[in-house]
């Protein structure tokens, strides 16, 4: 390591609570070398955000550094006057937020909004160089038409294209230092892969070292150098990539490591961390970890291991030389894949198909139609689990919709145990619901603030009005223990809970009415690394047990392989290929999966080989295409593919290609 | 923004100021009190009295009042004032001057005043600042005009004497037109400010909440970690989105700054339409109360439209069409 542009020691960060002061960061510290990149990773309230933005001094109020240095070349920070730490933001430091698409002013134009950043730290600056100066910044992130884009409103841009704009902002005055706190989590995964690809192209031109925070080991095994794992406030591990990838000695890294569903190697239950992570305003003493800990003894609740050495390798945890290496050991590992299964399908869905009008005005006979689920056809059989997955805006989220009758298909047929769920009304549609539940994305918006636990999963009992008080008090008992929640928590009101548990909520709700059928609209993506891995097995156990069917959209291909026994993969309203898991997973035919798949970033160092970077964003909806709606962004598209589209054929793996990947040609 | 779309907006206020002049024809027709009794006084000769009801068309049914009175003012003819004997509309217009440069000062002054007392209140929210802005704009908000009008004449025009008591002009005006331009200025200042004392706390409130928000978002955040100045992270970035509710509430107080108006008019003496108004209810005359019902109702409804308007200006996101 060279000599170090940012030195970070002892940084303590509080915020004020109603029980005292919640240490948010405690004794943080690290050396960060020129050029260098250091991944942090971390789960909600790890304190990787407060660190990168007491960094930059702009730890929000009521929040203060206690104590510490943070020295930038030689510079302490921390003595600064607000107008010479104004000079070291945005000039010195670069910073990268995690929401592109509210982290630029609203209001503003984004070329302006660029010159900001170049004005302020040059104030004689000439008006035509400003603007020569944000064009080619522009240009560099890889925006397209640069002098034209420039003038353009935020709103106009892609959350992609926001997040190039938001990396050119930071680089503009050549900064020593960028910091990037999770730039790609809002993010699609062909997104991201072009996010990072501009991060490193950008680490190199400016040659500034980088701290990059993640949740997602994948993310920081392909950007990093060294890596710092961070939790309950502390760095738990430090160490360089292939050190702490291939030696992990902290037990929580070992457990996170081990419990990320992966695409490679084999599928079955994850090994979850057991509990959750700690709220900042009530560590537990001493190591924040051990509640949650295997190898925990006396000792670790009474005092904080140390994390020891600051260069090397090293580990905050007194039994560091009983971490296991993380094996995903094959003990675990359910049956690689059932066979064809012989029932009869259970949920039919029939070129189903649902578009919007978008009226211009009142009216207006040539209202453009959105296609959002443009020709679907899928079946579900029983005990089976179907992964529907793709991109946001690919027409997933309205499929579910549809079939469960939340959104009125235009056209096409639903049939769940031979009956037609499209043209049932009344009492006959709210018989059918018990058997199809559904469990959505945001534990957070999707339960009723004002109600308790125990009304939240009773209301499905009451509306269907066939059991007594006492009955439903039972039932509501025997659903919270079948997802292990407490009964101590029937009481509570949702904003007590914890996104884990609350997630827990509405599985209990969705299984009230014993379904055959659970539709799970992204189940796992709001949830910490560490919760998914117990939800993803809980939902393992519920269908061994209960022989429920799911079908499972979601967009993180590696959690739907642990999940699914069959993936259909969306693309612009589509179906574009679908087929039993381990055959589309390892031999995909379409250029698209293929591209999706390679677009995963691998939690492990070196991993990447061959990423196929996909080009340009998803393009929107449009009225009619010719030809294969993936044309656009394709690499391998020819001349035909523009003039006519590819059917979805074969069975049991079917794509929509005209020029299938060669392999699985056979 | 469409020329289209603004002229269809404008066509779709005409129900509702066709709306307002029906009830408050309907209301002055139920209203107890004739004109020509309040005209003539109550021992006039019968003669003279049938002579005026049938000048004025008071006998006819009540519809056919409303039909001649809406057939008229479509053609820009308010009818002839029971009192004065001329059009309403010329009266009216005589006076309208008055009323829009107190009430056009007044706004000024409190989105002037307001915005900046909201910013300096949310820059230090919780702290003493904030305390006393709060404090004062909300007093000034619950106490009636009129007293606080008196007040204000009885300390800062008798007491200290800085401004006159009365009027719009000084009896005996400067010779030259920036000394007369002064003058008027010297009698605007203190009902201006009194009418706007009023209004400083919506606007100042709106604001600081506004504001107070936009400074914890993301973007604002963005702005700080580029190293902008605080004042033009305040002002240029969070300000801008803090001020659209401010806006929307200054185009519904229109109609408040134009009652309060009638109020500070009879206060201080201006001659607006404030005066013009009581002394037509006191007469019953008609003709000219109509008229400033229409006029009022209109200026509320097209400022509630420029606002909205004014929004797709400020906002880019808002397409209208």
């Amino acid at each position: 390591m060279t000599q170090s542009v940012l030195s970070v020691k002892g940084l303590r960060v509080s915020f004020p609570t109603p029980d005292g002061r919640a240490r948010a960061v405690q004794d943080v510290g690290f050396d960060l070398g020129r050029g260098e990149t250091l991944g942090i990773v971390g789960e909600s309230g790890s304190g990787k955000t407060v660190t990168a933005l007491s960094i930059m001094g702009l730890v929000p109020r009521p929040g203060e550094i206690e104590a510490g240095s943070i020295e930038l070349n030689g510079e302490n920070l921390r003595r600064l006057g607000e107008r010479r730490l104004r000079q070291v933001r945005g000039s010195e430091i670069g910073m990268i937020f995690q929401e592109p698409m509210t982290s630029l002013h609203p209001t503003l134009r984004v070329g302006f909004q660029i010159a900001e950043a170049i004005r302020a730290h040059d104030g004689v600056i000439s008006r035509e160089e400003v603007r020569a100066r944000v064009e080619s910044l522009l240009d560099r992130v890889g925006i397209p038409d640069a002098r034209t884009r420039a003038d353009e409103y935020p709103h106009t841009w892609s959350g992609g294209m926001l997040q190039r704009a938001m990396i050119a902002m930071a680089v503009a005055n050549d900064p020593d230092v960028l910091i990037a706190d999770e730039p790609t989590t809002a993010l699609d995964v062909t997104i991201q892969a072009q996010v990072l690809e501009v991060l490193r192209e950008m680490r190199t031109e400016t040659g500034a070292a980088l701290i990059i925070i993640s949740h997602d080991l994948g993310v920081i095994a392909e950007m990093s150098d060294r890596i710092a794992v961070m939790y309950g406030g502390r760095i738990v591990e430090t160490g360089t990539l292939e050190e702490v990838f291939s030696r992990p000695l902290h037990p929580y890294t070992a457990g996170l490591m081990a419990s990320i569903p992966s695409l490679e190697g084999p599928v079955g239950s994850l090994p979850s961390i057991p509990g959750r992570p700690p709220d900042i305003a009530q560590l537990p003493s001493g190591c924040s970890f051990h509640p949650r800990c295997q190898l925990a003894q006396e000792v670790c609740a009474s005092s904080v291991p140390d994390l020891g050495s600051r260069d090397g390798h090293g580990a905050a945890c007194f039994f560091s030389d009983s971490v296991e290496r993380p094996v995903q050991s094959s003990a675990n590992v359910l049956v690689a894949q059932r066979e064809r299964i012989p029932t009869p399908p259970l949920l039919e869905v029939d070129d189903l198909r649902v578009h919007y009008k978008e009226r211009r005005r009142l009216f207006d006979r040539r209202a453009r139609v959105a296609r959002a689920v443009d020709g679907i056809s899928l079946t579900v059989a029983e005990g089976e689990t179907l992964g529907l997955v793709g991109e946001s805006g690919c027409g997933k989220t309205t499929t579910a919709r549809a079939i469960l009758r939340l959104v009125e298909p235009t056209s096409g047929h639903v049939r769940f145990e031979g009956r037609d769920l499209c043209h049932t009304e009344g009492s006959d549609l709210r018989r059918l619901r018990r058997d199809i539940q559904a469990v959505f994305q945001d534990p957070f918006g999707s339960l009723n603030p004002r109600l308790t636990v125990r009304k939240i999963v009773a209301s499905p009992l009451e509306i269907q009005g066939e059991m007594n008080r006492a009955e439903i008090r039972e039932r509501v008992r025997d659903l919270l223990e079948l997802v292990s929640l407490g009964q101590e928590l029937e009481d509570r009101y949702p904003a007590a809970l914890s996104g884990g548990q609350r997630q827990r909520v509405g599985i209990a709700r969705a299984l009230a009415l014993e379904p055959a059928m659970l539709v799970l609209d992204e189940p796992l993506s709001a949830l910490d690394v560490s919760i998914q891995a117990q939800i993803l097995n809980l939902l393992r156990d519920l269908q061994d047990r209960l022989g429920l069917s799911y079908l499972l959209i979601a967009h993180d291909l590696a959690a739907v392989r642990h999940l699914a026994n069959r993936v259909a993969v969306m693309y612009l309203g589509k179906i574009v290929e679908s087929g039993f898991r381990d055959e589309v997973y390892s031999h995909p035919a379409h250029p698209y999966t293929k591209a999706l798949l390679s677009a995963v970033p691998v939690p492990r160092p070196g991993a990447r080989s061959d990423q196929i970077v996909l080009r340009g964003d998803l393009p929107e909806i449009g009225d009619r295409s010719v030809g294969c709606r993936f044309a656009s962004r394709c690499y391998r598209a020819e001349a035909r593919c523009l003039e006519a589209e590819p059917e979805l054929q074969g069975e049991p793996h079917a794509f929509a290609c005209f020029f299938p990947l060669a392999e699985t040609v056979s | 923004m469409n020329a289209g779309y603004v002229a269809r907006r404008l066509l779709q206020l005409l129900p509702s100021i066709a709306g307002i002049v029906l009830v408050a024809f309907l209301l002055l027709q139920m209203a107890p009190g004739d004109p020509i009794l309040a005209l003539a006084g109550e021992s006039g000769d019968a003669e003279y009295y049938a002579f005026m009801r049938e000048k004025f068309g008071l006998d006819d049914s009540m519809p056919e009042q409303l039909a001649r009175f809406a057939s008229n003012a479509i053609r820009g003819d308010l009818g002839v004032s029971y009192t004065q004997g001329r059009p309403a509309l010329t009266i009216i217009g005589e006076r309208l001057g008055a009323t829009l440069l107190l009430a056009g000062s007044a706004l000024v002054i409190s989105t002037i005043v307001g915005v900046l007392a909201g910013v300096i209140a949310a820059r230090y929210a919780g702290g003493v600042r904030d305390a006393a802005i709060t404090t004062v704009t909300l007093s000034l908000y619950a106490a009636p005009v009129f007293w606080i009008g008196q007040l204000a004449l009885l300390f800062f025009a008798l007491r200290l004497g800085w401004f006159p008591t009365n009027g719009m002009t000084s009896p005996s005006p400067p010779d030259t037109a920036f000394g007369q331009f002064l003058d008027l200025l010297h009698h605007l200042a203190l009902p201006a400010l009194v009418l706007a004392s009023q209004q400083v706390a919506s606007v100042s409130r709106l604001t600081r909440i506004g504001l107070v928000e936009e400074l914890s978002t993301d973007h604002v955040r963005t702005a700080r970690a580029k190293g902008l100045r605080e004042s033009t992270v305040v002002w240029r970035h969070a300000l801008r989105r803090a001020l659209g509710p401010v806006f929307t509430v200054i185009g519904a107080r229109i109609g408040y700054l134009f009652s309060g108006a009638v109020v500070v008019e009879i206060v201080f003496g201006w001659p607006g339409i404030g005066r013009l108004m009581l002394s037509a209810v006191q007469t019953r005359d008609g003709p000219i109360l109509l008229g400033i019902f229409l006029l009022v109702s209109t200026a509320v409804v097209v400022a509630n439209l420029i606002t909205d308007l004014a929004y797709g200006t400020v906002d880019p996101r808002i397409r209208y069409r």
